[in-house]
């Protein structure tokens, strides 16, 4: 695993460095506008004090079918490859006994974007934020975080598309009875962006 | 001050009290519900009604109406339901009582001008001017003799295997010093003089004795057991934990063994020893280890051979277990 991300990581950094993306497209104060539609896989849940629960994978273990996706995001660049900016969303998954989970994320959004050409972008996204969660009548705030990648096609100077691809950490942590339901739960996203810049 | 700072201390005044709120809400982690409850919670069982170990169904008692497993075999608005002489019977939102086969056929059943207002698993029916009746096979219900009963109004009606007790008082509000309990024997309400000026609770029949769960004016509960038919009633131990809320009677069962098992909340369950007549309570973990009681209602515990039980919650689903065994009870799907 940590190989892998060794891996990604040289090879982000090399493309970034290299002649051909040499040149930066975006300026300081460039803004980006983008709306996402698409799924979200449930990937893990690990109950962190409750070693009957452990841990689950994919959908059919976390009783959690794949959902859907949908969010806003501003961010302006705050330098030439750094935007920084927020992203509000809603997620939800039918779990097994057909009732619906919800996720709200609400997240600060920092991107790196090693690769502008003006028509492709390649942007690694990082996200910190909390999300509004429920299910039955059991509501509950989470720390979240999250690190996607989203390479962009643009069709003249203002609108693109990616793909948007990653993981979430949703975390559940309670300090009182609950203690044992703590739980840290994989999501992952999986949506085409539409982007707006200007 | 800038327009984005403004806009930003609206946002942040908006949201807080938003997210402060939905923290107090918690009372059962999220995903720990997610991961055990499976495809049976998706019912809002009101009512189990009978396991058929043959065709490996169970009956039960939805919103939509009856489900012989995920099938909805009666649909239709009822409250209750119960299983009597290998009848169905079930009492609708209007107060008539009707009656099935377990095929869902329907049978002429008559009701004249009675209207119900509670119909118990075991086949009595409490008519709204607090009558007792019940279902005989025939094609009509047999009242009870209330002659024995005081001049006053059932409050509550608690039932055990072949068996109901009722409490009575005078109209209004409850008071401890009226309250005065019955039990059905045969056709013949005998009064357990040993339970009066106190709620029961529980009630739970055991072979030929008789377990009770009682809250008195002061907030004690106790449990309490009779022998004899209830001519007289024995305390065993006074319990400092609260049952479950929001039932009308507080679940329990008896393994055909020796214990009876009753489920309270929060995780936790009592056991008496019908050999020793002794309880102890405030068990937490085993069978109940994995089942979040906060906030859920225990519709029935339905025993099964060899001390299993089958639990239904109202909107938990159902799960099978057995107390005498440190494992977790596990859901049912079906």
């Amino acid at each position: 695993m940590k190989k892998s991300f060794v891996t990604i990581a040289a090879i982000l950094l090399a493309v970034s460095l290299s002649p051909l993306f040499a040149s930066d497209y975006y300026e300081k104060g460039n803004t980006f506008f983008t709306v996402k539609a698409g799924v979200t896989v449930p990937g893990f849940s690990k109950f962190t004090n409750n070693s009957e629960y452990g841990t689950k994978t994919l959908p059919k273990e976390m009783h959690t079918k794949i959902g859907g996706y949908g969010s806003l995001a501003y961010q302006v660049f705050t330098s030439p490859k750094l935007a920084l900016g927020g992203e509000i969303g809603y997620d939800f998954n039918y779990t097994q006994s057909d009732k619906i989970l919800t996720i709200v994320p609400m997240t600060v959004k920092l991107s790196y974007v090693p690769v502008q050409t003006g028509k492709f972008d390649f942007a690694v996204n990082s996200a910190l934020g909390v999300t509004y969660n429920r299910y039955n009548d059991t509501k509950f705030l989470m720390p979240f975080v999250s690190i996607t990648c989203c390479p962009s096609v643009y069709v003249g100077n203002n609108w693109g598309l990616g793909l948007d691809l990653g993981l979430w950490l949703n975390a559940e942590l309670h300090s009182d009875e609950l203690k044992k339901d703590n739980a840290i739960v994989g999501i992952m996203p999986l949506t085409f962006a539409l982007t707006y810049r200007k | 001050m800038k327009k984005a700072t403004v806009i930003t201390i609206v946002l942040i005044s908006m949201v807080v009290p938003f997210l402060i709120s939905c923290t107090q809400d918690a009372t059962e982690g999220i995903y720990a519900q997610v991961v055990t409850q499976g495809a049976s919670a998706k019912y809002r069982i009101k009512g189990y009604i009978k396991y058929d170990k043959d065709e490996k169904a169970h009956y039960f008692l939805e919103e939509g109406g009856v489900y012989k497993n995920s099938k909805c075999i009666i649909p239709g608005n009822f409250i209750y339901a119960a299983d009597s002489y290998d009848n169905l019977y079930l009492l609708g939102s209007d107060g008539k009582i009707s009656k099935y086969s377990f095929d869902g056929t329907s049978k002429s059943f008559e009701n004249g001008d009675k209207v119900f207002g509670k119909l118990t698993p075991n086949g009595f029916a409490l008519s709204k001017e607090k009558k007792v009746y019940k279902v005989s096979g025939n094609e009509s219900l047999e009242e009870v003799s209330t002659d024995s009963l005081q001049d006053d109004k059932i409050i509550y009606i608690l039932w055990s295997e072949d068996k109901v007790l009722v409490q009575m008082q005078k109209e209004g509000k409850i008071n401890y010093d009226e309250i005065k309990t019955y039990l059905l024997n045969e056709n013949t309400f005998t009064e357990i003089s040993g339970l009066n000026k106190v709620q029961v609770l529980g009630f739970q029949k055991a072979g030929e004795k008789f377990y009770f769960l009682t809250l008195d004016s002061e907030d004690n509960y106790s449990y309490y057991y009779s022998d004899d038919n209830c001519s007289s009633v024995k305390e065993i131990k006074k319990t400092p934990s609260t049952p479950a809320s929001n039932v009308n009677q507080t679940p329990s069962y008896y393994d055909n063994e020796n214990s009876i098992v009753v489920f309270r909340c929060g995780s936790y369950y009592d056991k008496i020893s019908v050999e020793n007549n002794t309880a102890t309570v405030g068990i937490s973990g085993g069978f109940a280890s994995n089942i979040h009681t906060n906030t859920m209602e225990v519709v029935r515990m339905y025993p099964l051979e060899d001390g299993d039980v089958i639990i239904a919650f109202n909107k938990y689903g159902l799960f099978k277990a057995n107390a005498g065994k440190d494992t977790a009870a596990k859901e049912i799907d079906f």
